[in-house]
């Protein structure tokens, strides 16, 4: 029975590492600019069939496989880029409601342009060959992709620590997601930083993707299967605030996993369980009003 | 006072035109309007609560589909007859959209909205597992009896319901009930301090909503001849919402050309073209970009709700 | 081997179209439209690879029996319309298929339940309709209708078909499949069969992930946990490649025969990644259909649409050319003559020889069961000796049929 949690548990921390680097993204985006991000998924998706091409076209082997983890990202901030300045822009002074339409239109079109360009097919990445395999942490079966999730998704919270505690920007960040409006009076210019803070979320959920391919498929349907969740993980751990983002993740990913082992019958469903008590009982989520703790 | 009538005028030619249909247009276009009508009407119960009331719902695909389940049902397992079923669908729905309702409208904004959201797909959730009831995720068939079976019959039949239903919500809207919510929406705060029970009044409009969605959805299942799970998704939920921003937030017809819209660039786009979900991104986003107020603001002069504003 | 930029179906479209427009002058020269043949299926969502298939195979043969002189003197037209898995989608189209375009045969989505809208429709307006994918064995029992027929084999016939193949090898299964209606009837119909197998056997551990669940590593730790000697699976798609690639750094298929069914998009995926000693289950596994049509076929179908054909693709052009040769016997397209001359056919097809059972209009088609090995010729992994498990073997008896449409 121990052995049957253990391993649970570290299923569902490697899972929950890399919902946290998705669901950072969109807590950014959600606390800074205060749009909610449809298009999160689609980017995510995007993000897994770059890794695949660039993997692919590089033979698919370990310098491949850093490569892809590189470009990623790299495409789908462009992209986010060109969406936040040639479109969320237009519509900034408007309600957050139009922005709700454009970035779900945006999920859209995303989503058939990577079936014009990838096909219909599903695709797989295979792992790279220092990544294959399990160790055995006593008698618990543990593979080594998994561990390799989890050392990502640390090294994503060290780093967005560094850059949201230590620099600059990071504090300006920070300090838009709690008011954006004294932050413009102050003389920043928000929509610079916003831009930025845009760009950033999609890499992330660009690199989640990218993390994901490996693991699982590279398939068509990839964005529905992510979306709520990560929003739901936002919302649990407080817009805005990456600590949330993490805690939510690991919640999340835990109570499921844990759940397959104690109440297989609301395994699927914790996470809306999770989901509504924390928006009964706890509105802000477990974090909210604080960015980083 | 001739201004007044005239827009009545049009809405009476209006329906005028929709009753002569039968007689020009052939039977594939005439189901698409009876989509096209309860589209229209579950997109107009969803500006209840979100352009009157400012309660941003994720879950009211939850009685559309709860209208559908009842019908389809009292249909296959209690051998109701389908119009009965109908009249209950509202009744269902209503019962299911007061107790989310209760839970819900406790907390506002994002949070609501997501709470609904996750309320709704519980309900999708059990749904869906409760394959002796509901016939689980292939759906539970409607025997639709013989003299709904024509084309015409059940256009008329969708036409007229669709019609009452949105002659009582004008008239709910327009109604001290209204007012109030028009007053919450703008500022829920003042609304309390000048003694409006603003929870009240936003349950009652979550529920007279919810039971207006439950019709629409019991037509739905009749002309579909099923219920199925896939109305009670949050995907199903998202729709009115986008065709009341995209046909006008806080105008009473705005929904209704933004379902009009929906409905029929939907069936030609995904008659004709390989990449349906472009094409329909794009659209959304022309009319996001350069239609703000939706497409209702094209007609911006018919401002048919009293002392409603854009926020 | 991924197919870009699909010309077929642009060529379909612009088929059509022109169709259409030659219909307007053709109508001048000679009085003889096209027989239409309509599908709405699912080709935007996760299913979209395999209605994708399912439109080339079809135009595979359309296009062979138009090169031949056509069917009864006239060409024949493909019209496609998407239906994106919604079954009201589906089913708007299916009326303008059946109202407007005046089609004279309908086949079948890949959803299940858009394929019940679509098989109502098909029964109220009498036109024949064709299912070459989705298998929910109500179609068959109590939604049965004339006009149906099915080139699939059911979930029932699947579910004992496996059973049949793998039950005497342990004693101790698992089973894992997408919470989904189909999966839990799946498993309903593997037990009893099981039982009649192998009356020891039982199945000591059930997960049910979510569809569309990207990370299946908590429903792997819980089947090993319990130990099962065998599993089987009722997963499909990218659901299945996930799950094998998650599985394998745990040994999980050193430790338990994995059975399941695959479709051959499955295995294009996976590619070398597939483990070898997998029990899998197919429709219509190319390369195990033997004969010198198979092999016409199989290379035709590459050099047109550059890849190799799967399961759908197959079973939509056999059904065409069951529809072709049922109305060429009937001499009409008409549908009750067409029906009838179904009902009564005896094809010879790339799976073998097809017929249909009066009582519920299932083609005695067998289900392909076979190991995983590496294969040369191939860039992905086949199933080796693969052996047919005949439908008369499997299928629902009469009694069973009629007493589900009596409950």
């Amino acid at each position: 029975m121990l052995e049957a949690v253990a391993s649970q548990v570290v299923g569902g921390l490697s899972r929950g590492m890399v919902m946290f680097v998705v669901a950072t993204g969109l807590t950014l985006i959600f606390g800074s600019l205060r749009i909610a991000n449809f298009a999160h998924g689609a980017i995510y998706m995007l993000g897994a069939y770059v890794a695949f091409s660039v993997s692919s076209q590089l033979g698919f082997g370990t310098a491949a496989f850093v490569a892809a983890l590189v470009g990623a990202p790299i495409v789908v901030g462009a992209l986010g880029f060109a969406v936040e300045r040639g479109l969320l822009r237009r519509i900034a002074h408007r309600s957050h409601y139009y922005q709700i339409i454009l970035t779900y239109a945006v999920a859209l079109i995303i989503a058939d342009l990577v079936k014009m360009i990838w096909g219909v097919a599903y695709l797989t990445v295979p792992r790279p060959s220092f990544l294959e395999g399990a160790v055995f942490l006593g008698s618990i079966v543990v593979p080594v992709y998994n561990l390799f999730l989890i050392a990502v998704g640390l090294a994503v919270l060290a780093a967005i620590h560094v850059v949201f505690n230590r620099t600059r920007f990071g504090t300006l960040v920070r300090a838009s997601v709690l008011d954006g409006e004294m932050l413009g009076a102050l003389g920043t210019d928000v929509r610079q930083l916003q831009s930025k803070v845009f760009v950033l979320g999609c890499m992330l959920a660009g690199l989640g993707g990218a993390l994901s391919a490996p693991a699982s498929s590279v398939s068509l349907g990839m964005d529905h299967a992510v979306i709520i969740e990560s929003f739901a993980v936002v919302l649990i751990g407080g817009v805005g605030s990456i600590v949330g983002a993490l805690a939510g993740s690991l919640i999340v990913g835990l109570a499921q996993a844990l759940g397959i082992v104690f109440a297989p019958e609301f395994a699927a469903t914790s996470v809306y369980i999770i989901l509504a008590l924390v928006m009964l009982f706890r509105r802000n989520g477990l974090f909210g009003g604080r960015v980083m703790a | 006072m001739t201004r007044p009538y005239a827009p009545i005028l049009a809405c009476i030619a209006g329906v005028a035109l929709l009753a002569a249909m039968p007689l020009i247009l052939p039977a594939t276009y005439l189901y698409l309007l009876v989509g096209l009508f309860v589209m229209a009407l579950f997109a107009s119960s969803y500006n209840l609560v979100f352009g009157m009331t400012g309660l941003l719902s994720f879950c009211h695909a939850t009685f559309y589909g709860a209208g559908a389940y009842t019908v389809a049902i009292a249909a296959s397992r209690l051998g109701l007859p389908v119009l009965l079923g109908l009249v209950l669908a509202p009744l269902c729905a209503g019962v299911l959209a007061a107790a989310i309702g209760w839970i819900s409208v406790r907390t506002k904004g994002i949070q609501f909205a997501m709470l609904t959201l996750a309320l709704g797909q519980l309900v999708y959730t059990v749904v869906v597992r409760q394959y002796r009831l509901t016939g689980g995720d292939d759906g539970l068939p409607i025997a639709v009896p013989d003299w709904l079976s024509p084309v015409t019959t059940l256009y008329y039949l969708a036409l007229c319901v669709c019609v009452l239903c949105l002659a009582g919500l004008w008239r709910v809207l327009h109604s001290p009930f209204g007012e109030a919510l028009a007053a919450i929406r703008q500022n829920a705060e003042r609304a309390r301090f000048i003694g409006i029970n603003v929870v009240a009044y936003q349950r009652a409009a979550f529920v007279i909503a919810g039971m207006l969605a439950g019709v629409a959805g019991g037509l739905r299942g009749i002309e579909q001849q099923a219920a199925y799970p896939a109305l009670l998704t949050w995907t199903q939920s998202a729709e009115p919402l986008l065709m009341t921003l995209a046909g006008g937030l806080t105008t009473f017809f705005g929904p209704i050309i933004g379902a009009a819209l929906f409905v029929v660039l939907n069936f030609f786009v995904t008659a004709s073209f390989e990449y349906p979900l472009l094409v329909f991104g794009v659209v959304m986003l022309l009319i996001v970009l350069f239609l703000p107020g939706g497409v209702a603001s094209l007609f911006s002069r018919v401002r048919l709700v009293r002392g409603a504003s854009e926020t | 081997m991924t197919s870009r930029f699909n010309p077929s179906r642009r060529t379909v479209l612009a088929m059509g179209g022109a169709g259409a427009v030659a219909l307007a002058s053709r109508a001048w020269a000679q009085s003889k439209d096209p027989i239409k043949i309509g599908i709405a299926t699912d080709l935007t969502g996760i299913a979209a690879a395999y209605a994708n298939s399912q439109i080339n195979g079809l135009r595979q043969a359309i296009d062979e029996i138009n090169a031949a002189g056509g069917l009864l003197g006239r060409e024949v037209a493909l019209v496609v319309r998407d239906s994106q898995a919604k079954p009201d989608l589906g089913v708007s189209h299916a009326r303008d298929l059946i109202t407007s375009e005046k089609v004279s045969l309908l086949i079948g989505p890949v959803s299940s339940g858009v394929a019940l809208g679509i098989s109502t429709l098909a029964k109220q307006n009498k036109v024949p309709v064709i299912m070459t994918a989705p298998n929910t064995p109500r179609l068959a029992m109590e939604l049965f209708h004339p006009y149906f027929f099915s080139v699939v084999p059911s979930g029932l016939m699947e579910s004992r078909a496996i059973a049949a193949a793998i039950g005497k090898k342990a004693r101790s299964f698992g089973f894992i499949g997408a919470d989904y209606e189909a999966s839990h009837q799946g498993l309903a119909y593997f037990k009893p069969w099981l039982k009649k197998v192998n009356p020891g056997a039982e199945v000591t551990v059930e997960s049910f992930p979510k569809l569309g669940e990207p990370d299946h590593t908590s429903y792997i730790t819980q089947l090993m946990s319990a130990r099962p000697e065998v599993v089987f699976s009722y997963l499909w798609g990218a659901d299945l490649v996930g799950f094998v690639k998650q599985a394998k750094p745990y040994g999980f298929f050193d430790r338990t025969i994995f059975a399941s069914m695959f479709f051959f998009d499955d295995l294009r995926a996976l590619g070398a990644d597939m483990p070898d000693g997998i029990v899998g289950q197919m429709r219509a596994p190319f390369f195990a259909l033997e004969g010198a049509r198979m092999e016409e076929f199989t290379k035709n179908y590459r050099a047109k649409f550059n890849e190799y054909p799967a399961d759908w693709a197959i079973m939509s052009y056999e059904a065409m050319q069951i529809f072709a040769l049922a109305s060429t016997k009937a001499g009409t397209v008409d549908s009750d003559p067409v029906v009838g001359a179904i009902e009564a056919i005896q094809y010879d097809g790339l799976r073998g020889q097809i017929s249909f059972r009066k009582e519920d209009h299932q083609a005695n088609v067998p289900s392909f069961i076979g190991t995983s090995v590496p294969d040369p010729a191939y860039p992905f992994k086949v199933f080796g000796s693969m052996s047919r498990i005949p439908a008369e073997e499997i299928w629902p008896s009469i009694e069973e049929v009629e007493a589900s449409r009596r409950a």
